[in-house]
């Protein structure tokens, strides 16, 4: 069967560029918009794997990763979080809140499957 | 060995009132050269908090006068920089790394822990307190200074370091502008994407419908980048053509040049509310190039105001001055509003506080976080002043975008 991956990114392209690499590679995909959306489909639904960006409205993600670690349901599912190179302060943010792997904007496919494979096979 | 640069300059604290165990921590610690160790009492931590330094908080269980709970509350309330929080107790170490890092813990270390045990802890905090001494730095050396010597109108040419400094900022926020959403970064995604997709055949490619479809999609967004650069070094090289300019007049132009904008702020339901001046003013300006910086600062307002709501003109004169402000009430269960200290570095060019809105790429005439940047351009270009700064009142955040241009005599 194929592995859950929620995408969680403000970017309609952005959003759009993942979901064709990952659907390209096997696994079944879910877009969020923001963290509020993104919390609300964690929490309902089971995901292997959370990629997200970290610099979004309405909920940023070191706060979505922050309420999932809070969340019963959702605490163990290992988060990927999306950064831009300059944003080192995020990075050691996003590690205190919980994140398991960071990806630095723009990145190959080969990048993406890697931070992937190690996280949920 | 502990890596030199990640030395704290600042004390480690010890809240312990078991002796024997803070000696073997106070050992352990000096002979790695951590330069001076404390034993603070429990009034002391708001004392500590409020100092703004770079501490490093060792919190024994045993340290009774208040709870681990309380401890974290301490630490953190209204603090932007909290210190970095190790929680000392007698659960195993995986059982007391998820209960306390729960709390709010940095780390957590067992009493009786071993010493390569510690060596592990304290590399990672250090590390953690050198990234947050670097965040620290850029925004508060680079940023504030190189505007706080142009507000101040230091003389004479910049020296090495402030250039430095400038083209090191500039570099910083470019590459943060880049990579986000869509446009170039994407860019690079799906042409990497393409490439490990493709398929060669002897006659040619076979790529994947849609990958080429968001190639095309995005190629839009990139364009509306390098329009934006495009239009950016006009602004610079631009001579401001002023003429005497009735400021009521000015507001009837905007008013038509926003009616091009109506659907967009009617989706959101933003009104903007203009003001009725009720004595002339002139003013010697382009007339066309603050019409640009009057539409790009209401865009601007629409994208961080509050849906149903009104952005509103104001007018202040002053006997040197007229001021333009433009109050928006912004939503704040989505931005904060702008924080003190991103109020010095707002203005630098590729500085963004928050990622661009894909659907007013279009309307945007400067992309890449250069819109402030130009109407801070222009305004000086008119021996101005440009401002952004926030107020609140009563749970809710306003943002004044303030345009001071001197008074026509």
């Amino acid at each position: 069967m194929a592995k859950k991956i929620l995408i969680i990114d403000d970017s309609a392209v952005f959003r759009k560029v993942l979901n064709l690499q990952l659907k390209n590679a096997g696994y079944e995909t879910t877009e969020a918009n923001d963290g509020v959306e993104g919390l609300a489909k964690a929490t309902s639904a089971d995901f292997n794997l959370i990629i997200c960006d970290v610099n979004m409205p309405n909920m940023d993600g070191l706060t979505f990763v922050g309420k999932v670690r809070a969340n019963e349901k959702a605490r163990f599912i290992p988060i990927i979080m999306l950064t831009t190179e300059s944003q080192e302060e995020k990075k050691r943010k996003g590690l205190e809140a919980g994140a398991k792997a960071w990806l630095v904007k723009p990145f190959s496919p080969d990048q993406l499957l890697n931070a992937i494979n190690k996280l949920i096979t | 060995m502990i890596d030199p640069r990640y030395i704290p300059t600042q004390p480690v604290l010890i809240f312990s009132k078991v002796t024997p165990f803070v000696d073997k921590l106070q050992k352990e610690l000096l002979s790695r050269s951590i330069p001076r160790v404390l034993f603070p009492r429990v009034e002391s931590i708001r004392e500590l908090v409020s100092q703004k330094k770079s501490y490093i908080f060792f919190f024994h269980q045993d340290f009774s006068s208040i709870s681990p709970e309380q401890f974290i509350e301490e630490c953190n309330e209204k603090n932007r920089n909290p210190p970095i929080t190790v929680f000392i107790g007698d659960m195993p170490y995986r059982e007391g790394t998820r209960k306390y890092r729960n709390l709010g813990f940095n780390a957590y270390l067992e009493v009786g822990y071993e010493s390569a045990d510690l060596q592990f802890l304290l590399e990672d905090i250090f590390e953690l307190q050198y990234l947050r001494g670097l965040e620290e730095n850029l925004l508060a050396l680079e940023g504030f200074r190189v505007r706080y010597n142009q507000k101040l109108e230091v003389q004479g040419p910049i020296d090495q370091i402030s250039k430095f400094t400038l083209n090191r900022l500039f570099i910083y926020n470019l590459a943060t502008s880049l990579s986000q959403g869509s446009g170039v970064g994407s860019m690079v995604s799906l042409i990497d994407m393409m490439k490990s997709l493709s398929i060669e055949r002897d006659d040619g490619i076979l790529v994947d419908k849609e990958i080429i479809n968001l190639l095309y999609e995005n190629n839009n967004y990139t364009r509306g980048i390098l329009d934006g650069l495009q239009n950016m070094i006009r602004i610079m090289e631009m001579t401001p053509r002023k003429s005497k300019n009735n400021l009521s007049e000015i507001f009837e132009d905007l008013k038509e040049e926003m009616e091009g904008l109506t659907n967009l702020f009617d989706n959101k339901g933003i009104k903007i509310i203009y003001p009725i001046l009720e004595i002339p003013i002139h003013l010697n300006i382009d007339e066309e190039k603050i019409l640009l910086i009057l539409e790009e600062t209401l865009i601007n307002a629409y994208k961080y105001g509050k849906p149903n709501n009104e952005i509103e003109i104001q007018i202040e004169t002053k006997q040197q001055s007229v001021s333009i402000i433009v109050k928006n009430k912004i939503d704040s269960e989505i931005y904060e509003g702008i924080p003190e200290e991103m109020e010095k570095i707002l203005l630098e060019p590729f500085f963004r506080n928050h990622p661009p809105v894909e659907e007013l790429i279009q309307n945007n005439k400067f992309g890449l976080g250069l819109g402030l940047s130009a109407i801070d351009y222009i305004i000086q270009k008119h021996n101005g002043n440009f401002r952004i700064y926030n107020q609140k009142k009563n749970d809710e955040v306003f943002v004044y975008a303030q345009i001071q241009l001197p008074a026509l005599k």
